[in-house]
């Protein structure tokens, strides 16, 4: 082999080692019985996966996973295609720069700040609830109502993640030949039929990436939901992964690895094929 | 169907680092078929561009037909109202649409009925022969049919002015005199004023009837293709419209010195050498190698020489010719093979020495 080979591959096997370990380990627990109750655990087979199944804040929970995965997928990609065709036919790139930068700068703080700032915005007497009153709107329950506790984690996570479809469609709208946009303007289309008829179009790889990427961060969402929720018992923001978590703080430690394989196993099932997917569209270039 | 005139127009990028055009003036005539020739970073793209809409001119003004399209550094007519048809150097089709689609989709942009649009989409495929790949997708056409897809859009919504930047300069030579005819004959039948941008004199003889020749942002030269070819006003504007032999020589009672070249004044064609150091210029075609003697009034001996390099091209060698001990080359073509090393006798042809006074 190539020296070259080597430096590549060792490292690339060593960490694929420790994390397909920590994978193969866990799911080894998830067929035990291993809890505060049940110091000694032996294997149980399925028995952990059925009783953790059949819990109300199992199904609970990861229906509220999936409803925020396909809400944020479905208004991340709108968002982030309305918002990169608005910076894509601004006119100076310096504020083409400025503006991708603020719609960016939710990802670079940590999800815990934004669960903050958000907490302190949804806050009825000071938040955005003090500003509606001021200009003589009623006031919206934010967080405390049951009914809109959940579209309002949805909303910030829609204002911390959007940017980042908006980066990548931006960045695939920049790729597409420019003379193709020009032609088209003096075809006589405007700057709407631009963006659905050709930008969009040429930008699957965009749509792949961001879908993706949206996917990941809202299933596996922990932080957003914990601020706002202000832990892991509220069952109307519980998610997958909190509710692993919160078997995890009881020592259920069976029951918390049974959730874990589950959300691996839904992760990989989506994510894989986009994989190949994008794999083999790079590749065929 | 639209007059193009420029007035002092210019455009300068990096603010004002970069001068594209500096005070361009000229008029293009309705149903005119006019070239723009320059070498690359000439600004013939930058002028194109500005005529279209693409780019506005930092000052100075444009006209269609008397109307102010834009002036002092504001569009006031856009692109997309300029009525343009425009062939791209990369041609532009639209790459998720099918050639159909992608002829159709100025008139999809205008209130025009399905059934009318198929209609003139056909139309227009078969004038220009590409009726059978409608339905493919431009990554499936050839690099002929690709343009022709093009000029069938830039035609499709029958555009009072049509602009073609380089369209020919994707496409191998053997496709290019089809294409050139092409388009000649689809202005001709359209009556629209044409613009091409080209840095091929090929291109600008073929279609052009008026050239101008823009050298560092200014027209150095405007008139007919022929009448730039035989009386270029400077050595630069000679090399770009065709091939031309560059030779410094100095000037003597007997005419222009060359090393050992001697050019008499009744080569010359129209000017006469004026200062002491000088720059003359003799076309390819006006040369003539032999081995004997030439009793020929219209050929005028010049010196001895020696080749130094002999090619093929075109069904012609190409044959490099310097004076013995000299590093001044001459070059030209003729019919049948000659050797290197060999010394041969060099001919010019009566007044056809271009002589620049600098």
């Amino acid at each position: 082999m190539k020296k070259g080979t080597v430096i590549l591959v060792v490292p690339t096997a060593l960490f694929s080692i420790i994390l397909l370990y920590l994978v193969l380990w866990n799911a080894g627990v998830s067929f035990m019985n291993w809890s505060l109750l049940n110091p000694t655990p032996s294997l149980v087979g399925l028995e952990t996966f059925v009783s953790v199944v059949r819990q109300f804040q199992f199904s609970n929970s990861l229906v509220h996973s999936l409803e925020l995965s396909v809400s944020l997928v479905a208004i991340g990609n709108i968002l982030g295609i309305l918002l990169a065709s608005l910076l894509y036919f601004l006119k100076s790139n310096g504020a083409r720069s400025i503006f991708m930068s603020i719609m960016i700068y939710p990802l670079a703080i940590s999800m815990a700040v934004n669960g903050l700032i958000w907490l302190w915005l949804y806050n009825i007497n000071i938040g955005i609830d003090w500003v509606l009153t001021k200009i003589g709107l009623p006031q919206f329950p934010w967080l405390s109502s049951t009914s809109t506790m959940f579209p309002s984690l949805i909303v910030v996570s829609v204002w911390a993640y959007t940017g980042i479809a908006a980066l990548f469609y931006l960045a695939g709208f920049m790729n597409i030949d420019k003379a193709v946009v020009e032609a088209a303007r003096l075809d006589g289309a405007g700057a709407f039929k631009i963006t659905y008829k050709l930008l969009v179009p040429n930008s699957f790889n965009s749509f792949v990436i961001s879908t993706a990427l949206l996917f990941l961060f809202s299933f596996r969402i922990f932080s957003l939901p914990f601020i706002l929720s202000g832990g892991t018992t509220n069952i109307f923001l519980q998610t997958s992964v909190l509710y692993m978590y919160y078997l995890f703080t009881v020592e259920f430690f069976s029951d918390a690895t049974a959730v874990a394989t589950i959300i691996t196993v839904i992760a990989t099932i989506v994510i894989i094929p986009y994989a190949l997917i994008m794999i083999r569209r790079w590749i065929r270039r | 169907m639209v007059k193009v005139v420029a007035k002092n127009l210019s455009k300068v990028f990096k603010k004002g680092k970069v001068i594209a055009l500096d005070n361009i003036n000229i008029t293009i005539n309705n149903g005119e078929r006019f070239g723009i020739l320059g070498p690359s970073g000439a600004g013939k793209t930058t002028l194109m561009r500005s005529i279209a809409g693409l780019d506005v001119p930092s000052s100075g003004e444009l006209y269609f037909d008397d109307k102010l399209v834009a002036g002092n550094g504001k569009l006031f007519v856009p692109p997309e109202d300029r009525r343009i048809g425009m062939v791209f150097q990369t041609w532009a089709l639209y790459p998720n649409l099918t050639a159909f689609e992608n002829i159709a989709f100025p008139l999809t942009n205008m209130k025009m009925s399905k059934e009318e649009i198929r209609k003139k989409v056909e139309e227009v495929a078969k004038i220009l022969d590409i009726s059978h790949v409608l339905s493919h997708y431009p990554r499936e056409l050839s690099g002929g049919q690709q343009q022709r897809v093009s000029l069938a859009r830039a035609l499709v919504k029958q555009p009072s002015l049509l602009l073609l930047d380089e369209p020919f300069s994707n496409l191998d030579a053997r496709m290019r005199d089809s294409a050139r005819a092409l388009v000649r004959e689809v202005q001709n039948e359209l009556g629209i004023t044409l613009i091409i941008v080209s840095h091929d004199p090929a291109d600008i003889f073929a279609i052009a009837e008026r050239v101008g020749v823009l050298v560092k942002g200014k027209f150095a030269q405007i008139g007919n293709p022929d009448e730039i070819y035989n009386d270029p006003v400077s050595v630069e504007v000679a090399s770009l419209i065709g091939e031309i032999n560059e030779l410094e020589g100095k000037l003597s009672n007997e005419g222009v010195i060359v090393s050992s070249f001697k050019f008499p004044p009744d080569t010359y064609r129209k000017d006469n050498p004026a200062s002491e150091k000088i720059m003359i210029g003799v076309r390819p075609e006006n040369v003539k190698l032999s081995k004997e003697v030439i009793n020929d009034d219209s050929w005028i001996f010049v010196g001895k020489g020696k080749i130094k390099v002999v090619g093929y091209q075109g069904g012609l060698f190409r044959i490099t010719v310097s004076p013995p001990d000299s590093e001044e080359e001459i070059v030209t073509y003729t019919d049948h093979r000659t050797n290197i090393g060999e010394e041969i006798l060099v001919y010019v042809k009566k007044h056809s020495v271009m002589v620049f006074n600098q």
